[in-house]
Parts: C-alpha cells; sequence; structure tokens
C-alpha cells in the first residue's frame, strides 16, 4: 500500500521528492485525488506505507511542511484520510 | 554579420539551449496543471531549472528561484515590494531604466550616487555618507552601458549592517561574475535569462531572500479556491502559464554555465575585448571608455567617435556587417553620470562565441570607419 504526503504546491511536492530521494526514500511527485483537496489543485509525494515514519522524519528535518497524509486510492476517486 | 551586441541578448547560444527549447514544445505541457506525462515533465523541467539556479547562485532554497519573463519583470516585482509613495531610495548612478521608471511611477523618493566611471571606493564613500537616509537600495552589479563593475558586496554589506533592504540588478553579471545570493544578505537579485545565462528570451529570474508582494494575480496551480494568490513561494509570484520552452532552454544554458564556469566564461570575453581595445586604441579619433584596472570591467565597451555622430558611426557598423547598439542604452541616469547624455555612446558587448577573427574584423571596420569619416 502507498501513502500520499499532500503539500501546499507541486513545487514543495518536488522539493520533498528530491529530500527524500537522497535519503534513499523511494518517492514520486502525483497529483492529489481531487476528494482529499477541497482547496483546489494540489500536489503531494507518494510513498510507500512502511517508508512513511521515516519520510516524515527527513520531511521535519528539512522544514519542508505536508498538509495532509492519505492513503492511496484503490481505484480513483475514493481517496481514505488517514 | 558579426554580433557585438550580448549584452542586449546572446545571439550566440550553446546547441544545447536550442535543442531543449525546441525539444520542449513538443514534449511539454504546463506544469502544476494537470496529471498526464506533459505536465509532470515540464514539473520536473522547471523544478530542475530552479535547482541549477540556485547553485549556481548559492540560494538555500529552490523555491526561492522565481521565474519570470524578463529582468524588468524581476525588478517591477521587487521594487513594488519595497517601495511606496515617498519611500526613501538610493540608487546607484548606473540604473537602467527598469529600475528607475518604476521608481518614478511609484513617486518614490530617489537619490543617486552619481560617482565618477570606474570609480568604486569614491561609490563607497558615498554610499558611507547616504546610508542612513535610504530606506531602500538598489544597486547595478554591472552597468550595462560601460561595463562598469561596481562594488556590490560592500554595498550589501553596508546595506545589511545598517538594515536597509537592497535589491542587486545582476542583469549584466549573471553568467559571467560570480554572486552568492545568500551571502550577500541582498533581498532580491533579478536577472534576464536571456543574457549571460544565455536561455531564450522571455524568461527571466528573481532571488528572493523572503517574501514579496504579487505583481501579477491569477491562476498558480495551488490553492485554486482562495481568491488570494498563495502566502508561499514561488508560486505567490508566479501567476498564470509559465513559459515552459523558454526555461528549459534556460536550464540547458545554466547547466552549460556551471559546466564551463563563470569565470572562464568572463576571462574569454575579456580577453576578446582586450584584443579589440589593442588594435583600435592607437586610432586617437575613437575615444574608448576603458577601465584603469581591467578587474572594473566586463567585456562592455562603450566607445564614442570625435568626428562623427554616435548614430552615424554604428549605421555604418552595421551596413558593414557589425552589430552593434547605440544611443542611451535606456539608461539615461548611466549617460548623465558619465557625462555622456548628449552624444550617447556605441557599445560593444563581446560574447565568448565570439572568434578572434571576428574581433580583428570589426575592429578594422572601426578604424576604415573612423578614418574616413568626413565621407559620412
Amino acid at each position: 500500500m502507498h501513502m500520499i504526503l499532500l503539500c501546499r504546491s507541486l513545487t514543495t511536492a518536488q522539493k520533498a521528492a528530491r529530500v527524500l530521494q537522497r535519503k534513499g526514500i523511494f518517492a514520486s511527485v502525483i497529483k492529489a485525488p481531487q476528494q482529499a483537496n477541497p482547496g483546489g489543485c494540489t500536489y503531494g509525494v507518494k510513498i510507500a506505507e512502511r517508508n512513511l515514519e521515516p519520510a516524515l522524519k527527513v520531511l521535519k528535518a528539512d522544514s519542508i511542511p505536508t498538509e495532509k497524509i492519505l492513503e492511496e486510492p484503490e481505484r480513483p476517486g475514493l481517496g481514505a484520510m488517514a | 554579420m558579426i554580433y557585438l551586441d550580448s549584452a542586449a541578448t546572446s545571439l550566440y547560444k550553446p546547441e544545447s539551449v536550442l535543442t531543449a527549447t525546441v525539444e520542449a514544445m513538443h514534449t511539454m505541457a504546463s506544469p502544476g496543471r494537470g496529471a498526464h506525462a506533459p505536465a509532470m515533465l515540464a514539473a520536473e523541467c522547471c523544478f530542475s531549472c530552479r535547482e541549477e539556479i540556485a547553485a549556481l547562485f548559492h540560494v538555500p532554497q529552490p523555491e526561492q528561484v522565481v521565474f519570470t519573463f524578463n529582468a524588468t519583470h524581476a525588478l517591477n516585482i521587487a521594487i513594488r515590494s519595497l517601495v511606496r509613495e515617498g519611500t526613501r531610495v538610493l540608487i546607484s548612478g548606473y540604473e537602467h531604466n527598469s529600475v528607475t521608471r518604476p521608481l518614478y511611477a511609484l513617486g518614490a523618493e530617489v537619490k543617486i550616487l552619481d560617482t565618477p566611471l570606474f570609480r568604486p571606493e569614491l561609490f563607497l564613500e558615498q554610499a558611507e555618507k547616504m546610508i542612513g537616509w535610504a530606506e531602500v537600495v538598489i544597486c547595478t552589479h554591472v552597468s550595462n552601458v560601460f561595463g562598469y563593475i561596481l562594488p556590490i558586496e560592500a554595498i550589501c554589506r553596508m546595506c545589511v549592517s545598517n538594515g536597509v533592504p537592497v535589491v542587486i540588478d545582476a542583469s549584466q553579471s549573471a553568467g559571467m561574475l560570480e554572486l552568492d545570493f545568500a551571502s550577500t544578505g541582498a533581498a532580491f537579485a533579478a536577472m534576464p535569462g536571456h543574457k549571460g545565462l544565455m536561455g531564450p528570451q522571455g524568461t527571466g529570474v528573481l532571488l528572493c531572500k523572503n517574501d514579496a508582494f504579487p505583481l501579477l494575480y491569477g491562476g498558480s496551480g495551488s490553492s485554486s479556491i482562495s481568491q488570494s494568490m498563495p502566502e508561499f513561494l514561488p508560486d505567490r509570484l508566479e501567476a498564470g502559464t509559465h513559459n515552459v520552452c523558454g526555461i528549459a532552454g534556460l536550464l540547458a544554458g545554466v547547466r552549460y554555465i556551471r559546466s564551463r564556469g563563470c569565470g572562464e566564461i568572463m576571462q574569454r570575453e575579456r580577453a576578446l575585448m582586450d584584443r579589440f581595445v589593442h588594435a583600435v586604441r592607437e586610432e586617437t579619433r575613437l575615444k574608448l571608455f576603458l577601465a584603469p584596472d581591467a578587474s572594473l570591467q566586463t567585456a562592455v565597451l562603450s566607445a564614442l567617435p570625435l568626428t562623427m555622430e554616435a548614430e552615424t558611426f554604428a549605421d555604418r557598423l552595421n551596413r558593414d556587417g557589425i552589430a552593434v547598439r547605440t544611443g542611451l542604452h535606456c539608461a539615461p541616469t548611466a549617460h548623465r553620470t558619465a557625462g555622456t547624455i548628449g552624444s550617447g555612446t556605441v557599445r560593444f558587448s563581446f560574447s565568448s562565441f565570439n572568434t578572434e577573427q571576428q574581433i580583428d574584423h570589426a575592429a578594422e571596420i572601426c578604424r576604415k570607419i573612423v578614418k574616413n569619416a568626413e565621407y559620412f
């Protein structure tokens, strides 16, 4: 299973992904599911669930804010909040 | 055509810039708008460009690198973030209209450090006397007319120690002179992408230390529900669709510069200018505005023919295939300071892609034109 760390902007998501990849955590930038994002266009970083805790530590150490954390939906439009 | 107008825009560019620009036209859509491959490719390109520029200029975070459409756009953002009607602004005597016109439009109270050309010690002396009056300082790193390298690090130190925000106009230095943005403590540094950074026209960069006020309002690809521009960089200052093709070319240009090194590029350009100067300096009917110390001047050289109008000289050069710029160069302040407001100057600005043969030929044409001035 994968988790999506929602970010406030595409650039923040890209920066987060870069930082995580440099620390050996595979991360990819994706557009957040619409239901998870009432504020409009948002991007997030997709990581494996097992990497959630280390990823959050890495991002906190680099002062990269994340907005929300959700499980990647199995089907589009059915995202669940974590 | 021998192009000696690189201070206006870089006509000669690395092949990688052309390739990247055209490739982007075929493959990249708009970043931050969709989730499809062309949009994500565009996003990756833009972010990579921010990273490369951040590395080149020692900017702490890539989001502090804001894309603009040119240096004028960048300067307007910076100036409008710091200046209101009546704000006391200190500027160098060599500023471009992209600095002075916004200040005039805003009704700022402006004082000019109009010290002589190529005398940085006098510039700093006067700045020291006036810094207490200033609320904002704006200073060009290099004069677009004379290639005069101003003591930007010293000015920034002075401003920082006096708590005065400073804006650096790096239009004529970016890609040629080292600039450590973080160390300067400057609030902003503005530059075009299409001169020393060798990118396409329609690109520019604003380096931001902290926050800034938006100049344009519109879609940012983030926080769409809100009717205010986002609070965070770079989105706050980047409304509308990016010039993705331009940014792709700019990325290639910056990578080229980083691989070659600013120092090597500047060395090459100065060597070409020195070759030109050596070839024409015996011609007493051509006045050259040359720094007594080479470390005070980039490869931008203003000249004034003494037996004909500058416009006539430039026109003859153009007819003989030498591209230069003449007039006030959108910098009347610089000409007033240097005493050339009445005549303007003919500006030769050299690229590292010019060849020795081109320089020799251009010098020969200059000598011929000046020698035969009575026929024109």
